[in-house]
């Protein structure tokens, strides 16, 4: 590893993820540049760098000097020269986002550890921080079981939202009988108000590569596909890039740190279905077919790309696994609680005052993310519910809130933690309004194989839609819970089985508001 | 597989052979509608030959054509030696393959559940008012990611957050800065173009 070179006394960091980058950091970069021309003496330097987490601040910049850290949010192109030359002045007070605040001290990094440190569309960033030292570590010391163990031992469960244990898929897929294995990294992340996995690969790029590389060798594949969604185009843009430089420098390609491991790595784009982010439905559009799933058994891990063993995880789940085996299995089961071990990350937006990226120990409470570290609703009101899982998730209700956010309990409240998109939701949002936003979603984007799916999604919608605009009648509720567990017991893939979930939650825990929708109705 | 050679990859239908689409304004000058032979060869040499290659392949011929003509499907078809049913198919399946022309300019609103949650309805309904008009359309996207500005709206490629959405006239005014014209008379005699609106 090459030895970091010493830090300058005084650095700025500017964020260049889609976030900050929508809200203008491309112009305050280019105005602190100009500004840095017209001083006489040393200017500090200005990096590039991944997500800096509160995002609903953003163009965010950080600036590390020797008299410690801050962070402004918005700042104008005309502060730029005062923030260079003055960086003390109070004048700068109103666009200082104070750190000390829960939002960033309840972070627990692991996943997102050098996101916001390094540049990424620097490998030379990436490998001063430590990336691809745990690759060789593995390479050269390790057998894959003894990959395998750690990982197993750590509990660490897949993040996409099934929550499937990741040691045991890995040794799945590596005790299939001999021959061509193939790892995939399921970056197609489709659920609306969810941008963890983005965040990864906007501002790391080279951890993903580093984690999906140590997966390769530990089911002793050597090929793979990452499959991200076009709708992410600086995520694709840093990730060939990325992928580019991981080649030229060894990290991929033959004979990895002079092992006898290679792994040929090649970028796949969707091409705008939902239906993707399940897992054959994936390997169907890696093989440029129609994204349409087909049923398990056999499962992936059997039968997968070319009929051969395929490995496929999350963006989240292969972040994770150089921290895991840098510091062993047993470190990372230490984090969270129960049969949820290790760190989530969670996307937080909505009606919440703080938006942005959170990675929190799982276990900790809803209401310490949304309340504590999220800052409750905008407008100070209290917050109604929380929505977790997407499309294929529900609502928790505001008197819920202490429920730990963990796998298990989620489930338990017709819920589900999800791939980690986190959307608070207002006093002003009627429920049934939002379940009928979720299942228009799911009419559009069901493939169309499946009867109950394709025809049953479309019932839903017209019977909320009745309610909503108040001609439903009596038995409608009954008949809308009916139709809403026959979809769920008989649809092919997870994305029909989970997409009566919103309508169901809200059906139970706010189950006045469609009544009194009916009521309204005229007899 | 075997690979077709360039001069195999000629397109099988010319452009008059595919009756216009209808909603397809005619007074403009049609969009090319298919690739040079070599055009295509280059895209081939870049993504492959292999039925596996098609989506990209389509993604490069979308770029360079604006959308997806049937005769340019065809040409892909031959080239990778895939029934045309399948291209078609292929190409249809995915929403961001467009299969008509898009129009000189765009509206989309963001409908993540964020931009929801923060009236992107009310955003929807007013732009529903003023588009139909020629020559714009009117899209609903997921989300765009930018979630911190919800609601959002990307007016012709350009990213615009946080509408007024709750104040009805201060939203008109909003649209009209951001470069949204304003509704036509509804007496206004419906043109052939007019039906360009609303695509969901």
């Amino acid at each position: 590893m090459t030895p970091s070179p010493p830090r300058p006394p005084r650095e700025l960091r500017i964020c260049t993820a889609s976030g900050c980058l929508q809200a203008g950091s491309g112009a305050l970069q280019a105005s602190l540049e100009r500004a840095a021309t017209g001083i006489d003496g040393p200017v500090p330097p200005l990096r590039r760098v991944g997500c800096l987490r509160l995002c609903g601040r953003g163009p965010l910049l950080a600036d590390d000097g020797p008299r410690g850290r801050q962070l402004y949010g918005g700042l104008p192109e005309e502060a730029a020269a005062l923030l260079l030359e003055q960086p003390e002045a109070p004048a700068l007070e109103a666009w200082r986002v104070p750190l000390q605040q829960p939002f960033f001290q309840l972070q627990h990094p692991v996943v997102l550890e050098h996101c916001g440190r390094v540049d990424p569309e620097s490998i030379d960033e990436a490998l001063a921080a430590g990336t691809y030292a745990t690759l060789r570590q593995c390479l050269t010391a390790l057998t894959p079981g003894q990959v395998r163990e750690q990982v197993r031992r750590s509990g660490l469960r897949g993040r996409g939202g099934a929550g499937y244990p990741t040691g045991l898929k890995w040794d799945t897929v590596a005790l299939q009988p001999p021959g061509r294995r193939w790892v995939v990294c399921n970056a197609d992340e489709g659920d609306p108000g969810a941008f963890m996995d983005r965040t990864v690969l906007e501002s790391d790029p080279h951890r993903l590569i580093e984690g999906l590389a140590i997966a390769a060798f530990a089911v002793g594949a050597d090929r793979g596909f990452v499959y991200v969604r076009a709708e992410y185009p600086l995520a694709i843009a840093r990730l060939r890039l990325a992928l580019t430089a991981a080649r030229q420098h060894g990290w991929l390609g033959p004979a990895i740190a002079g092992s006898r491991f290679s792994l040929d790595l090649q970028l796949r784009v969707g091409a705008g279905a939902y239906v993707c982010g399940e897992e054959t439905a994936l390997l169907a559009s890696i093989s440029g077919r129609r994204g349409t799933p087909r049923p398990r058994p056999p499962y992936p891990a059997q039968h997968g790309l070319q009929g051969e063993p395929t490995l496929i995880n999350n963006v989240e789940t292969l972040a994770a696994i150089p921290a895991i085996l840098r510091q062993g299995g047993d470190w990372y089961a230490s984090i969270g609680s129960g049969e949820s071990r290790g760190t989530k990350v969670f996307s937080l937006s909505g009606d919440v005052r703080h938006t942005g990226v959170v990675e929190v120990p799982l276990g900790v409470s809803l209401r310490q993310v949304v309340e504590t570290m999220g800052g409750g609703s905008r407008d100070g009101r209290p917050i109604k519910a929380v929505q977790t899982g997407g499309p294929s998730g529900g609502c928790i209700p505001a008197a819920l809130l202490d429920t730990p956010v963990d796998y298990g309990s989620l489930r338990e409240l017709g819920s589900m933690l999800g791939s980690g998109g986190m959307v608070v939701i207002g006093q002003d949002t009627p429920m049934p309004a939002l379940a009928h936003h979720f299942i228009r979603f799911s009419v559009q984007e069901s493939c169309g194989k499946c009867l109950p799916c394709r025809a049953g999604t479309v019932q839903l919608q017209q019977m909320l839609e009745r309610i909503l605009q108040g001609e439903a009648g009596a038995g409608d509720l009954e008949r809308l819970e009916e139709l809403c567990r026959m979809v769920a017991a008989t649809s092919l893939c997870g994305l029909g089985q989970a997409a009566p979930s919103p309508v169901l939650s809200s059906l139970r825990w706010f189950r006045h508001e469609y009544e009194a929708a009916c009521a309204a109705t005229p007899p | 597989m075997a690979a077709l050679s360039p001069a195999d990859a000629e397109p099988h239908g010319s452009p008059a052979d595919v009756p216009a689409p209808p909603g397809v304004a005619t007074t403009e000058a049609l969009p090319e509608e298919t690739l040079p032979p070599e055009e295509l060869e280059g895209i081939l040499q870049r993504c492959g030959r292999d039925p596996d290659a098609l989506i990209e392949v389509l993604h490069q011929l979308q770029q360079r054509l604006g959308h997806l003509s049937r005769p340019a499907l065809g040409q892909v078809a031959l080239a990778l030696a895939l029934p045309p049913s399948h291209v078609l198919g292929v190409a249809s399946f995915y929403h961001l393959f467009r299969l008509q022309p898009p129009t000189p300019h765009r509206c989309a609103v963001c409908l993540g559940t964020a931009c929801f949650v923060r009236g992107a309805g009310l955003a929807i309904e007013a732009l529903r008012q003023r588009l139909p008009q020629p020559g714009w359309s009117l899209e609903e996207v997921g989300c765009l990611g930018a979630c911190s500005r919800g609601p959002v709206l990307q007016i012709d490629g350009v990213l615009q957050g946080d509408p007024p959405v709750a104040d009805r006239e201060g939203l008109a005014r909003w649209l009209s800065a951001a470069g949204v014209p304003q509704a036509v008379a509804l007496t206004a005699p419906a043109g052939p173009a007019l039906t360009a609106g609303a695509q969901r």
